[in-house]
């Protein structure tokens, strides 16, 4: 909302210099977005108007605001007390079809009208309020919007068949071309302005291209009126049109301002057509209310805001606002002047008495309160704990988008139906995230292209599917690394990341939170078939909490990735439901002997099964087993392989002998001999 | 003449000292035995050599001298010798660099989250959390702001697909409504998340963006305890003796509502052509207010007992501020080069 410095003088005297001034209307919540002069050397203020103060759009809103701030400063607007308007209904015909949809409309025809040019200073004027003059009767109507702030339309009555008005919903069938050309199909949806045969103008938002005032007008009728701001918002809306007059009347209009505007306008004709010929006026004002009173407690303000304010301050700030105030004892009673359409609550007048008294008089408190919400945070916790174990194994966290193209999500779910949004940025972003792995490989690719040898990054984000028909999310973690480790170095060759190192680091979140876990083989789309497997916690066939394994060649294609890319998703929440607290438990003091085992067995069988196998025949004695070679040389059929497992045995209740062990081993490795067609090497 | 003679003597000593300190192979230590004990030029020879100089009386003492040094020199290299024998055969350059060991980093606005947090929970606030997809009466109706208002154009929404009344949410204030609906007052939250407006992507918007919410509730809350809080906080976050300055703002679901704005932590408000605060000495930190009495009705909450607080901020921003990084658009990037520097 633009302001000419000079013309806002005309209404409110200032006492201070533009820079100043622009501190008062920052301390009245007007920031100016640019002070500037233009061409012809004219000062004006950008100011930001909050949504809620439409009374503000206009020069007499911001003088208003401007002397109940500065101390001996008065608002005065425009004297309209020579413009005379009585009542006149003779040859034309208004009529609202609903008040509900407009509470006020007043009219008038001014005959006889000389079109042309403005003079210079209305167009040095406009130019400050950023406008572009038209001719001298639209640029008084636009002069009056930046006035008062309350939109005319000035139609050609000429123009107006039947000599009437109707302020009536649109019939279908219904069209109406707009002043910018644009043909709008209208229905009952829009308000509009109609003469005898068809609609004239789409009320509150344009009027139609044939209907306004051109080179030929001889006759105008002018209108101002109130519209119902959700009607026009909707219609405005729907049709993507933002129109001076559409921006004021969908933040409401005050009903209150329609005829003195209309006042001001004539006004404004008279003085450029040296005379005024007014054969028709009504204003017809079937939605006439009583003015909104709000009751507030003289002590609420202090309470409320934790300022000293006395009751004589808020009275003081409330009256220049122009408030009026009855006093109850304890209570004013307090009518709010129509322009103010943002007052409802004594809350809102709070904000009014600081927004006056000044926000920088506002103490520091530190609030007492109850602690109230002491609570662990553990998913918080566990997922920091988490964090630092990763970063501490070289592994960055990474923060992408929640969105991704549909068929990233075809990626890593073949069968997907995705969660689409309606007006996406674009189709790179038309779905909400399956999996964060995209996210990942994309991170993987960019950092490759950068030079980075190798990429280690994890992200914890929602993931979106759908449950029971509704979208629903929940909390991923995933992590992934690509490339070379470790890289050449004088004590080392360079050699690819290796996936048995990713699965202890991945083994060590859980390990770290005590849990058990297995990883079992399995299928997914998106994984390699050979290496890709699903994560149990808790036991056999226990709790499904993820999927570890390496990125198939499709997934990596689509990212034009070379190396290999190993990668985890955990599912956070049901990891966590599995985390509890420990006990303390002792530990078998006994002594441990070890005994290997070197045998020869089918390829197909692969160590998954030899190991469930071993913890299904496992004598009570045996405490754990380790893997300590794979040999597949001299010897080898091709068909078998050779495994060295050393197994460790541990008395419960005693110290074993030596023959014991060795019959406890012997018996146990005779029975995997037999089970699984083992040869002992 | 016997006194110069020990102090020559045990000049020899010391210089001995310094150069078995240094010695690092059994190489140097023949180079020692061989400055001192060497036929022609050793040290201790010379002193030998030169007794003819001295009275025959007074040579068995300046020859005594003479003898003890030897013995100890010949001893110190003697155990010196034998303690190279007792190390390893093959001699290593512990010099030489480190081994690899990667390093990774929390992302920068994650590592904002948690300072964030932190400082919340130390002063007793409860951490709360929210759907990412909200529906359209949490994210508005709830927070006083009704269709068809013109608050909602300032936040450009992402509407779903074939759901009915379901967007991602625009900011973390729908959390307010949520906890307070399960939650009875006193209620002291922040609600930090990920938000999602239509902006396309350029230095100071991103469609998706990170805010903090806060929210109070209680008997006798009042907006100087606002100013306390946020106060307290941005001083532990920015560190020193930033101030805040509070200016009117609007919000549909604070009233009052007031734009918080801090001391620029660069120039104070010294620098007239500081490039952070463009020379006005203030950085526009977050907006907050008083509890709309609507919105604490839709939470379920009696404003006629009750009054609170609210307040939120974007992570982005302070990035910006405070980490000074130029462009939003690379926090999301993910370029290891940039959250390498922090967290």
């Amino acid at each position: 909302m633009r302001i000419d410095l000079e013309y806002l003088k005309k209404f409110v005297p200032l006492p201070v210099a533009a820079p100043q001034l622009r501190e008062v209307l920052a301390q009245l919540g007007m920031e100016t977005a640019a002070f500037e002069t233009t061409s012809t050397g004219r000062r004006f203020f950008d100011l930001e108007i909050f949504p809620n103060r439409p009374d503000c759009l206009g020069h007499y809103g911001v003088a208003r605001e401007l002397a109940a701030k500065l101390d001996g400063a008065v608002f005065t607007p425009d004297d309209t007390s020579s413009i005379e308007l009585t009542e006149n209904r003779s040859g034309f015909a208004l009529r609202i079809e609903n008040s509900a949809d407009c509470r006020r409309y007043c009219g008038c025809i001014v005959r006889g009208v000389r079109i042309g040019e403005s003079p210079r200073a209305v167009r040095d004027l406009l130019e400050a309020f950023g406008l572009r003059p038209v001719n001298n009767l639209v640029d008084i109507s636009n002069i009056i919007l930046y006035t008062t702030g309350h939109p005319l339309h000035f139609f050609d009555l000429a123009r107006l068949q039947d000599r009437r008005i109707d302020i009536r919903r649109g019939r279908p069938g219904e069209k109406i071309v707009l002043l910018d050309e644009r043909q709008i199909d209208l229905d009952e949806r829009f308000l509009v302005i109609a003469d005898g045969k068809r609609p004239v103008a789409l009320a509150g938002i344009m009027g139609g291209l044939d209907s306004g005032v051109n080179d030929a007008t001889v006759d105008l009728f002018i209108e101002s009126a109130w519209f119902d701001p959700v009607v026009i918002r909707k219609a405005a809306r729907f049709l993507g049109i933002q129109s001076d007059a559409s921006y004021r009347f969908e933040r409401g209009a005050d009903i209150e301002n329609t005829l003195p505007s209309m006042k001001l306008a004539l006004k404004w004709i008279a003085a450029d057509q040296g005379r005024l010929d007014i054969s028709y006026f009504q204003d017809l004002y079937p939605g006439k209310s009583d003015s909104v009173t709000v009751k507030l407690d003289k002590d609420f303000p202090q309470i409320y805001s934790g300022m000293e304010l006395t009751a004589s301050v808020c009275e003081n700030v409330l009256l220049r606002l122009g408030f009026q105030l009855s006093d109850g004892g304890d209570h004013w009673l307090i009518s709010v002047p129509t322009h103010r359409v943002d007052i409802a609550i004594r809350e809102d007048l709070v904000e009014e008495i600081i927004r006056h008294h000044g926000y920088d008089r506002l103490k520091s408190v530190v609030p007492r309160t109850a602690q109230a919400n002491v609570r662990s945070h553990r998913e918080r916790d566990w997922m920091l704990g988490v964090k630092h174990q990763l970063t501490s194994c070289g592994y960055s966290e990474v923060i992408n988008y929640v969105f991704q193209a549909p068929e990233e999500n075809r990626l890593f779910s073949a069968d997907d139906l995705p969660i689409e949004l309606k007006n996406p940025l674009g189709k790179d972003f038309s779905v909400m995230k399956n999996s964060l792995l995209c996210g990942l490989l994309r991170n993987i690719k960019f950092n490759f292209n950068e030079g980075m040898g190798q990429v280690r990054v994890f992200e914890t984000g929602k993931t979106f599917f759908r449950r029971m028909e509704e979208p629903a999310e929940k909390n991923d973690l995933a992590i992934a690394v690509s490339g070379l480790f470790p890289r050449k170095n004088w004590k080392t060759d360079e050699q690819p990341f290796d996936f048995f190192a990713f699965k202890s680091l991945v083994s060590s979140i859980f390990k770290r939170s005590h849990l058990d876990y297995a990883f079992r083989k399995a299928a997914k789309t998106g994984y390699d078939p050979d290496c890709c497997f699903v994560i149990e916690v808790n036991g056999v066939n226990g709790f499904p909490a993820g999927w570890i394994g390496q990125v198939g060649s499709e997934a990596r294609d689509f990212f034009k990735l070379e190396p290999a890319v190993f990668a985890a998703e955990l599912d956070v929440a049901a990891l966590i439901s599995q985390v509890g607290e420990n006990r303390f438990r002792s530990w078998n003091r006994f002594p441990l002997s070890k005994r290997d085992f070197s045998f020869w067995i089918a390829r197909t069988i692969p160590y998954e099964q030899l190991r469930s196998v071993i913890d299904e025949l496992k004598p009570q004695a045996l405490e754990s087993c380790e893997l300590f070679d794979v040999y597949e040389g001299a010897g080898s059929t091709g068909e078998r392989v050779s495994l060295s497992m050393s197994f460790s045995y541990r008395g419960r209740e005693k110290t074993l002998t030596s023959e014991e062990i060795n019959s406890i081993h012997q018996d146990f490795v005779g029975r995997m001999i037999r089970r699984l067609d083992l040869i002992q090497r | 003449m016997i006194h110069e003679w020990q102090e020559e003597i045990e000049g020899a000593k010391k210089s001995f000292i310094d150069e078995l300190k240094r010695i690092q192979s059994p190489e140097n230590l023949q180079q020692i035995r061989d400055h001192y004990f060497s036929r022609k030029k050793g040290i201790v020879n010379g002193f030998f050599d030169r007794l003819r100089q001295f009275a025959p009386d007074m040579r068995p003492e300046a020859g005594k001298r003479i003898n003890q040094l030897r013995d100890f020199i010949e001893e110190q290299l003697l155990r010196t010798q034998e303690q190279f024998s007792a190390r390893p055969e093959k001699w290593v350059d512990y010099s030489l660099p480190e081994a690899e060991m990667p390093v990774g980093h929390f992302h920068l606005l994650s590592h904002i989250r948690r300072q964030i947090e932190d400082i919340f929970l130390h002063i007793g606030y409860e951490i709360a959390d929210g759907p990412e997809i909200e529906t359209e009466y949490h994210n508005f109706e709830a927070l006083n702001i009704p269709k068809f208002h013109p608050a909602r154009d300032e936040q450009d929404t992402f509407f779903l697909s074939g759901f009915e009344g379901m967007i991602l949410r625009t900011h973390t204030s729908p959390v307010q409504i949520r906890y307070m609906l399960t939650h009875p007052p006193p209620i002291q939250i922040i609600a930090p998340g990920k938000v999602f407006r239509k902006d396309d992507p350029d230095a100071t918007h991103t469609p998706v963006f990170h805010q903090v919410e806060g929210l109070l509730v209680d008997r006798g809350v009042n907006f100087s305890h606002l100013k306390g809080t946020l106060e307290q906080f941005i001083r532990v976050l920015f560190g020193g003796d930033v101030k805040i300055r509070f200016r009117p703002g609007y919000f549909q679901f604070t009233e009052p509502s007031a734009e918080v704005d801090m001391s620029c932590f660069l120039c104070s408000g010294r620098d007239a052509e500081c490039k952070l605060c463009k020379r006005t000495g203030w950085l526009e930190i977050l907006g907050s207010g008083m509890v709309h009495p609507n919105v604490l009705r839709n939470g379920g909450v009696d404003p006629r007992i009750f009054s609170g607080f609210a307040f939120g901020m974007g992570i982005e921003r302070i990035a910006m501020l405070k980490y000074q990084v130029p462009d939003l658009r690379m926090l999301y990037e993910n370029d290891l080069r940039l959250i390498e520097q922090f967290g």
